[in-house]
């Protein structure tokens, strides 16, 4: 797989130290066979690893019940491919809610959360739990919620990735969360071309 | 006598004419039509959130162009089906005047109004034409239940756009239509029949297939309606494991299902298959 953009914003990535604080919701976690698909590679050892976080058997899978920490859980469940039956639920509701929702879900996180920037921030992590579940299991109906929350323009802005990847904290995180995002739907859409599933 | 009720999502509605007007033909009492008005700014706002701008095409193809959308077919589209049956009316309208069939206009058919109607004629069978979700309390009043047929096989394809999901997923003898009676959750009522149609051709698309599509749906509900109502099928659960519930088809990847139908489907020339 060729895409330019991909490599001129891993270039950025790639340049900047990973340990950074901006990095404690793991936006490259796990990247290294998708980066590999694009020809690329890492090139400092992944000191971001998602590694369990909390219990959430007794959770109730609603959107209104997710924060980090659960994103993290399941996201650390998805790349250990650990507990199916206790991530797929969450997946399942997530996705439903982000179709069925679609056109509030603005106005609903930032009422989460309490605050924008927070509410980009969790919107886009759900965005990339949703994406990576997707990859991990096959299943390409998580690819068409994100390529479709992808136009959700308060969360989701493709052309602002450039700046975003030059700046600092939450800004920083978003970049990276954005350049995942683009990285895998990439990836999904070049395997469900070729094939019957991601 | 059967007496059934029809749930129609528009006065314009051909589907809806041809059902009711083959079912009344096959002897069935037909003891109204209940009709989703088309102008109630309700319904537009539900429908556009659930389907974006195509709700726009929807609406100029059945409403404004009606019989202009269709042209000549080397395959039965819903304009040959009324030709070939000798179907004239073009309005749901003209049941009333030709054969005395109440219709009756709501803004929803959740609506009071509908429960009077079902409370009234008390059906055995409800066969609905399409007009959005249906609750409980409809859903109980309507005799032995609503029909509805799903452009999809069930209970694997369950939702939106499954015709496209399907062949998104290589799924090419996952393609039909299924009859099934509505619940409360989304395509997961008992199936009653499935009718399994194959793609004939590399040069077929989404749009053709559908409309190719139109037609059988209206004999497969047809016959199965009353195959039901002389008791010759009978209602098969499904679980709701056995499926997936689809939504709306981003536009990339419908563009990739329409690629696959001409690079990785291969016709096997299988006639159409019915499953009861």
């Amino acid at each position: 797989m060729e895409n330019k953009l991909i490599r001129d914003y891993w270039t950025i990535i790639a340049q900047k130290d990973r340990s950074g604080p901006e990095h404690y919701l793991k936006p490259l976690s796990h990247l290294e066979k998708f980066l590999a698909a694009f020809g690329l590679s890492v090139n400092q050892p992944d000191l971001n690893l998602v590694a369990p976080v909390q219990d959430i058997g007794d959770v109730k899978p609603a959107f209104k019940n997710l924060t980090d920490e659960i994103l993290l859980q399941l996201r650390y469940e998805v790349y250990a491919q650990k507990e199916p039956e206790q991530v797929s639920p969450w997946a399942e509701k997530l996705m439903r809610f982000c179709e069925v929702r679609y056109h509030d879900l603005e106005k609903r996180t930032v009422a989460k959360l309490g605050d924008r920037a927070a509410a980009r921030l969790h919107f886009l992590h759900l965005m990339v739990f949703l994406m990576d579940y997707g990859v991990f299991s096959g299943d390409p109906r998580y690819l068409n919620i994100v390529l479709k929350l992808e136009r959700q323009r308060w969360a989701f802005d493709e052309s602002a990735i450039k700046k975003a990847l030059s700046s600092r904290g939450a800004e920083f995180l978003a970049g990276l969360f954005h350049f995942r995002l683009l990285l895998l739907t990439e990836y999904g859409l070049s395997r469900i071309s070729k094939g019957p599933a991601l | 006598m059967s007496k059934i009720v029809i749930f129609s999502p528009s006065q314009y509605s051909l589907y809806t004419i041809c059902v009711t007007e083959l079912l009344r033909r096959k002897g069935i009492e037909i003891k109204a039509i209940v009709v989703l008005r088309l102008l109630n700014f309700t319904r537009f706002r539900k429908e556009f959130k659930r389907d974006g701008e195509r709700l726009l095409k929807k609406i100029w193809k059945k409403a404004v162009l009606r019989e202009k959308a269709y042209s000549p077919a080397d395959y039965e589209t819903m304009l040959d089906l009324l030709g070939n049956e000798r179907i004239t009316m073009r309005n749901v309208k003209e049941f009333k005047k030709k054969f005395s069939i109440p219709v009756v206009f709501c803004n929803d058919l959740n609506a009071p109004v509908v429960l009077d109607v079902l409370n009234e004629t008390k059906p055995d069978l409800v066969v609905f034409t399409g007009g959005g979700l249906i609750r409980k309390p409809v859903l109980q009043s309507s005799g032995h239940g609503i029909l509805n047929c799903h452009m999809g096989v069930l209970p694997r394809y369950r939702g939106m756009d499954v015709i496209e999901w399907a062949i998104l997923e290589e799924q090419f003898d996952q393609i039909g239509l299924t009859v099934h009676f509505m619940d409360q959750g989304v395509d997961t009522g008992d199936i009653l029949r499935i009718v399994k149609i194959p793609l004939r051709s590399s040069e077929e698309t989404i749009a053709r297939l559908r409309e190719r599509f139109e037609p059988i749906m209206c004999r497969t509900m047809v016959e199965t309606a009353v195959d039901f109502l002389n008791g010759t099928i009978r209602r098969r659960p499904q679980k709701a494991e056995d499926g997936k519930q689809y939504f709306i088809m981003h536009p990339l990847l419908k563009r990739i299902a329409e690629q696959k139908i001409r690079t990785k489907f291969r016709p096997s020339g299988n006639a159409t298959v019915a499953n009861d």
